[in-house]
């Protein structure tokens, strides 16, 4: 899939050009050693865009994302990314209750499977982190 | 001598026994979920092993590592799904065998194969790396840099697809290994004014974030598979004294195969299978029987991939050099127990490897018992559909990435590297090359800017020694090896 070879080009080229130019901004002797590392990803950068261009294009169908389940996927990202941020606020415990109920029906679970499965795993973690291992989890105005 | 006597016992205490029970258990669940990787397990685990103490921790990783190679075949025999990769050798003959109404005997072959692939390749595990480790105590910082130059070269290996790839990936890892301290000069390089960055980036939250929580949106990206279904069997799992004799020269001959592979840099046990499973069929007296269900192919396959695990802990205990992506992590794993690889393993910590080395064995013979007793259960398991999976595996990267530190911001790290290990993925990038680089860079780095000092500058002294010489060699060998891999693997398939 030429397409995505080319993105991955581009990404490259702005990592190399953005490390680069955080490199410069160090004092030169801790430079050097970054200023190298760049130039082994520049070059190897530049074999890839080769190989790119030289590679023929196989089929037109939609490659690596091909089946690719949008609204889940979206729905899973943004309901993880909401329960890190609120960790810390509700406590582990009340955010993972929240957080597993909410994934678990939103992705057509059984209300009661995924009830269950919420304890049983609350449940699981307190003993392996808390009494056995005695591990502190996040603490929020909850618990 | 008395580290080995005294590892066996301590071995052999409740805790250990415990831990290593638990352990090849839970390894053999995460094996039989199609979609979950040995990889993704062991580091999902590594949090819980902190708070253990370092030979329980190292056992129990090591439980789940073997655990998992072998749960992967229960799926590729009941529900023609490999549960890893590593089991796609074993879906030819291992299906053919349920069809025919002989799942048990499938079974009792996968695990009989994988007990004595497993145990057997301890025995170089024992014999060869203490040697290998005392070469280590002659390592100067000019044969430290090129040791990590071999190992970042192992990259190319570990690639599957695009040896480009896996040496862009490589260079990635490098450059992330940069953020911190200079290591000589003590000035913060990219770290943004953060005070969570200047030691570096937390391995744990980096490893949980690329091979596991990447793992979850890989999951939620495909169409959830909720119905499963898997062929019941009524045939008993434990062979017959006859089908055992029959299998036994295949069983040895592959774990030869597997545990050299395992030595070898950047082979894995997926080759393992394959070429396994290709001699079975070679030096086998009824190859009609192939591809129709024979119970060789199933042992070839299993005894493989399963002396992979002994092979490649070697060159990771003893040089630091993981020879495939379970152990980068697992390499993850000894660092954040404050165990560095080398020649320290062997006498400053002799106590703590021998008691590993031991667990190792105690763990095959776990996974023996609970494969021929449990093989049923665990069937049942594996058809846990990927939407409960999806948040649990989550929600367990969570907790796991802030155990290490108690920080948020390590919850954070691992977050971002989630989805930065996607896109890697999906790229056809290497997370376990960004790994191994991550780990390496720094000792390359130290010993590249150690050496040049000693030298004023001159780099004559990174050729100077015959090590040198020797490691600048293997890393040529070494970058060529995926083509000799793949050639091997074409003849196995």
């Amino acid at each position: 899939m030429k397409k995505y070879s080319n993105i991955l080009n581009i990404f490259l080229i702005v990592f190399c050009f953005l490390y680069f130019y955080l490199a410069k901004q160090l004092p030169h002797k801790v430079a050097v050693y970054p200023f190298l590392i760049t130039a082994i990803l520049g070059v190897l950068t530049l074999v890839h865009i080769i190989q790119t261009f030289m590679k023929k294009e196989e089929g037109k169908g939609e490659g690596i994302f091909e089946n690719f389940q949008g609204k889940q996927f979206l729905f899973v990202i943004t309901s993880c990314f909401a329960y890190v941020f609120v960790v810390n606020v509700l406590g582990f415990f009340t955010a993972t209750f929240i957080y597993l109920m909410i994934t678990l029906v939103g992705l057509r679970v059984n209300k009661y499977i995924a009830l269950i499965t919420t304890i049983g795993f609350c449940i699981g973690v307190y003993f392996i982190f808390c009494s056995f291992l005695k591990v502190p989890l996040p603490k929020g105005f909850i618990i | 001598m008395n580290d080995v006597v005294y590892g066996v016992i301590k071995a052999l205490s409740i805790t250990n026994l415990f831990a290593a029970f638990a352990s090849v258990a839970l390894g053999i669940i995460i094996g039989a979920l199609p979609g979950l990787t040995a990889a993704m397990g062991v580091a999902l685990l590594i949090p819980i092993t902190f708070g253990m103490s370092p030979s329980t921790g190292l056992i129990t990783l090591a439980g789940v590592y073997c655990g998992a190679i072998f749960g992967g075949s229960i799926s590729a025999i009941l529900i023609n799904t490999p549960g890893t990769p590593a089991a796609a050798a074993t879906v030819i003959e291992g299906y053919q065998l349920t069809l025919k109404g002989k799942a048990g005997k499938a079974l009792g072959t996968a695990v009989i194969a994988s007990f004595i692939g497993g145990i057997l390749s301890s025995i170089p595990l024992y014999l060869f790396s203490p040697p290998l480790a005392k070469l280590a105590l002659k390592f100067g910082p000019a044969e430290y840099f090129w040791l990590s130059i071999f190992g970042l070269t192992i990259i190319a290996g570990v690639s599957s697809k695009s040896i480009i790839k896996g040496l862009i990936s490589g260079a990635l890892g490098l450059m992330l290994s940069t953020i911190g301290m200079d290591p000589m000069l003590g000035v913060p390089r990219f770290t943004f004014g953060s005070p969570y960055l200047i030691s570096g980036l937390p391995i744990t939250a980096t490893l949980i974030g690329l091979f596991s929580m990447s793992q979850v949106l890989i999951l939620a990206e495909e169409k959830i598979v909720s119905g499963r279904k898997f062929v019941d069997f009524e045939d008993k799992v434990m062979l017959s004294k006859d089908e055992i004799k029959k299998i036994m020269p295949t069983c040895l001959r592959s774990t030869v195969i597997g545990s050299i592979i395992g030595i070898l840099p950047g082979a894995g046990a997926t080759i393992a299978s394959f070429i396994g499973y290709n001699e079975a069929k070679r030096f086998s007296k009824n190859k009609d029987e192939f591809g129709k269900g024979a119970i060789e192919g199933v042992a070839g396959a299993e005894a493989a991939n399963n002396a992979v695990t002994g092979g490649s802990l070697i060159p990771t205990l003893t040089l630091g050099i993981p020879g495939e992506s379970v152990t980068a992590v697992l390499l993850g794993g000894l660092i954040i127990q404050g165990l560095q690889p080398g020649p320290d393993l062997f006498t400053v910590h002799g106590k703590i490897t021998y008691t590993f080395f031991a667990g190792f064995i105690v763990v095959n013979i776990f996974m023996l018992i609970l494969g021929l007793f449990g093989s049923k259960i665990f069937a049942r398991i594996s058809l846990v559909p990927d939407n409960v999976l999806i948040p649990l595996i989550f929600s367990l990267c969570t907790v796991g990435s802030y155990a290490i530190n108690n920080q948020l911001a390590d919850v954070w790290i691992m977050f971002a590297f989630g989805i930065f290990g996607y896109f890697v993925r999906k790229l056809d990038l290497n997370p376990a090359a960004i790994i191994l680089a991550l780990i390496l860079g720094p000792i390359g780095e130290t010993g590249l800017r150690r050496a040049l000092i000693l030298s004023h500058g001159s780099i004559g002294i990174l050729f100077s020694s015959v090590i040198s010489k020797v490691l600048i060699l293997l890393s040529i060998f070494s970058l060529f090896s995926p083509f000799l891999m793949e050639r091997m693997q074409r003849s196995g398939d």
